[in-house]
């Protein structure tokens, strides 16, 4: 009960909110969908950070130390610090200042500009708008999850979802570009405060940082490196010994008896402690890439007030990964081995994404855990609210007015439109989180569409960079892209494989290899633009 | 461009490259001793000086390599909103 007044409250304020940002819209598209580029460094710095930090960085964090143990930090966390810094820096700056000149609202806008080809937009299109909407639904299916699961089943699954798709509805149908940016900016705070509140009552419940790592180094030693430990290896073959016993020792008395195997046959197989591959490691650090085509983060770029404000998000955004990732990995490192009156914290069996939450219900008080419940909220729904906001921005740019455009129509009708397309981005969303709520695999394809994002990113950076980049050479680069991604998921069985390696590494390093030479090879094959686009895009100094 | 600025340049772009190498920390791979704080693994350690320094890198980025041309949004021509 006190959980699901303290989210009331939450989304309460997430209202009003949306409904101040209206009283500041000049009732424009521009303004809609990239606030008038009036959002100043801290603004940028905040929303930037909440739409990147997905649920992920507090429960899937502390799921994933809690099963792999700290290297998900150099894994996830330092890389994401030094890779997003650099898009923001050497893609973002770029792109806001062509984004300013020329007006461009969309990613497909400034590409159909760049490479002079409607084309263009009409293959980009399918494959950003396919591969945010799965992002979308595993934070959406997430929040009505946690919903239903924090008023204890008594707010059903879709009643979450319906609650939390109307709360950011309204914000951003009032608010738009404006309404998200404070929104989000908000919602940071208050995923960054509560992660480390939360820390700090709960590493002092386990008796202080120091006293809970050497309960790991004593009991679960791997966990504290990126390779299997002695000890670990020790006890595996221990265990190891003993089921192949128990096993010898069942057939026996099967063959023997009655033919019914005694219990200890049942016995699963201990797991070989296993460290993480430096290939892997290294493969890893380009998933973070993928927020150089994410259209979301792009939109958000557009709302820069000037080039300067960038500067600030380029400096702290390494920093505020820090400060929410540092807690939350070494929280799930504590938890494979915090006992509470001598049995284990989290029960064995226990899904690694419940770990945070069981800390919070078993270490602090209810009021806390509401709080936790309403930053958890916070995560998801500043990153839900950018993606409806950037879908219903292409539907609206790139389709209905780019085909309209002979026809006048007025800055009121662009605005009406553009809401409703937001309206209509969102029912369709909740409909599809309904029907797929209970397909959990979704939530492994997120790995897939950053995979995807990261691969569309050298035709980024030479739409940008590089004066010889051609349509052909974009074409190539995208359709590599799109084949190679497919026959990969494919390979993968369709993404049910969660340790799909090729060739040793992540599936993104041969999809953003791929996707560079056939942008290289075909560009240098084919004839080079024409000099008057070009001095559009790279002036003479 | 002055060759001091130049030059700072070319030192910000080593220290960035020089950041991705550090990230390959193959030489922490198979220890957690000693404890940093006397609770950190050195692996960890490691990755969160990484982030700092990360930090510090981008603070010099920002001041030698960003734009000129670009720092002042008062010099575009301005998009959309201007025209309606």
């Amino acid at each position: 009960m006190t959980t699901t007044v303290i989210i009331c409250c939450y989304l309460g304020l997430l209202l009003l909110l949306g409904l101040v940002s209206n009283r500041f819209f000049r009732g424009t598209t521009a303004d809609y969908f990239v606030a008038s580029r009036g959002i100043g460094p801290f603004l940028l710095l905040m929303s930037l950070f909440g739409t990147t930090m997905t649920a992920f960085a507090l429960l899937g964090s502390t799921g994933a130390s809690f099963k792999d143990g700290i290297g998900i930090y150099g894994k996830l966390a330092s890389s994401s610090g030094i890779v997003h810094a650099l898009c923001f820096f050497l893609i973002g700056v770029k792109l806001w200042s062509l984004g300013a000149k020329h007006g461009y609202l969309t990613q497909i806008q400034f590409f159909r500009d760049r490479f002079q080809s409607d084309f263009i937009g009409l293959l980009l299109f399918p494959i950003l708008v396919g591969l945010v909407i799965p992002y979308l639904l595993v934070g959406l299916i997430g929040a009505g999850s946690t919903f239903s699961s924090a008023s204890d089943g008594k707010v059903s699954f879709e009643a979450g979802a319906a609650i939390i798709c109307i709360v950011v509805l309204i914000y951003i149908f009032f608010g738009g570009a404006r309404g998200t940016a404070w929104a989000n900016c908000f919602q940071t705070i208050v995923f960054i405060a509560l992660g480390m509140v939360a820390f700090a009552i709960i590493s002092s419940k386990l008796g202080g940082p120091v006293a809970a790592t050497a309960a790991v180094a004593e009991r679960n030693p791997s966990k504290l490196q990126r390779s299997a430990h002695q000890k670990d290896l020790e006890k595996f073959q221990a265990a190891l010994k003993a089921y192949e016993a128990a096993q010898a020792n069942a057939a026996t008395n099967t063959n023997s008896t009655t033919g019914t195997p005694p219990e200890t046959a049942t016995l699963t197989p201990p797991k070989e402690p296993k460290g993480l591959p430096q290939l892997v490691f290294l493969s890893y650090m380009l998933i973070p890439l993928s927020v150089g085509m994410f259209p979301h983060i792009f939109q958000h770029w557009l709302t820069a007030k000037s080039a300067s404000s960038f500067k600030l998000p380029v400096i702290a955004h390494p920093l505020l990964i820090l400060l929410v990732w540092v807690p939350t990995v070494l929280l799930g490192t504590w938890a494979t081995s915090a006992m509470v009156n001598g049995q284990p914290l989290i029960p064995p069996g226990s899904s690694p994404n419940a770990v945070l939450s069981i800390m919070v219900n078993e270490l602090t008080t209810p009021v806390l855990g509401g709080f936790l419940t309403a930053g958890i909220m916070a995560a998801i729904m500043s990153s839900l609210d950018s993606q409806f906001l950037c879908l219903g921005s292409i539907f609206t740019n790139d389709i209905y007015l780019h085909y309209k455009r002979d026809k006048e129509i007025g800055e009121q009708q662009k605005v009406l439109a553009s809401r409703i397309f937001v309206v209509g981005v969102v029912v369709v969303a909740y409909l599809i989180a309904c029907y797929l709520k209970n397909t959990r695999e979704i939530f492994f394809l997120g790995i897939w569409c950053f995979s995807g994002f990261a691969a569309l990113v050298p035709l980024v950076v030479a739409a940008l960079y590089w004066r010889r980049v051609t349509p052909a050479g974009a074409y190539a680069s995208i359709l590599t892209t799109a084949v190679a991604w497919i026959w990969l998921f494919v390979q993968s069985d369709f993404g049910a494989n969660r340790g799909f390696l090729f060739l040793g590494m992540m599936p993104v390093a041969s999809l953003v290899i791929a996707s560079t030479i056939a942008l290289v090879v075909v560009s240098l094959a084919t004839p080079r633009m024409d000099d008057k686009v070009l001095e559009k895009f790279f002036p003479s100094k | 461009m002055s060759s001091k600025s130049n030059s700072a340049r070319m030192w910000v772009w080593i220290a960035i490259l020089a950041l991705f190498v550090l990230h390959q920390d193959f030489w922490f791979w198979d220890r957690y001793e000693p404890l940093v704080f006397g609770f950190m693994p050195i692996g960890m350690a490691w990755h969160v000086l990484l982030s700092i320094l990360t930090s510090i890198v981008c603070f010099f980025a920002t001041k030698h390599c960003f734009p000129e041309e670009d720092t002042d949004g008062t010099s575009h021509t301005g998009g959309e909103e201007s025209k309606s």
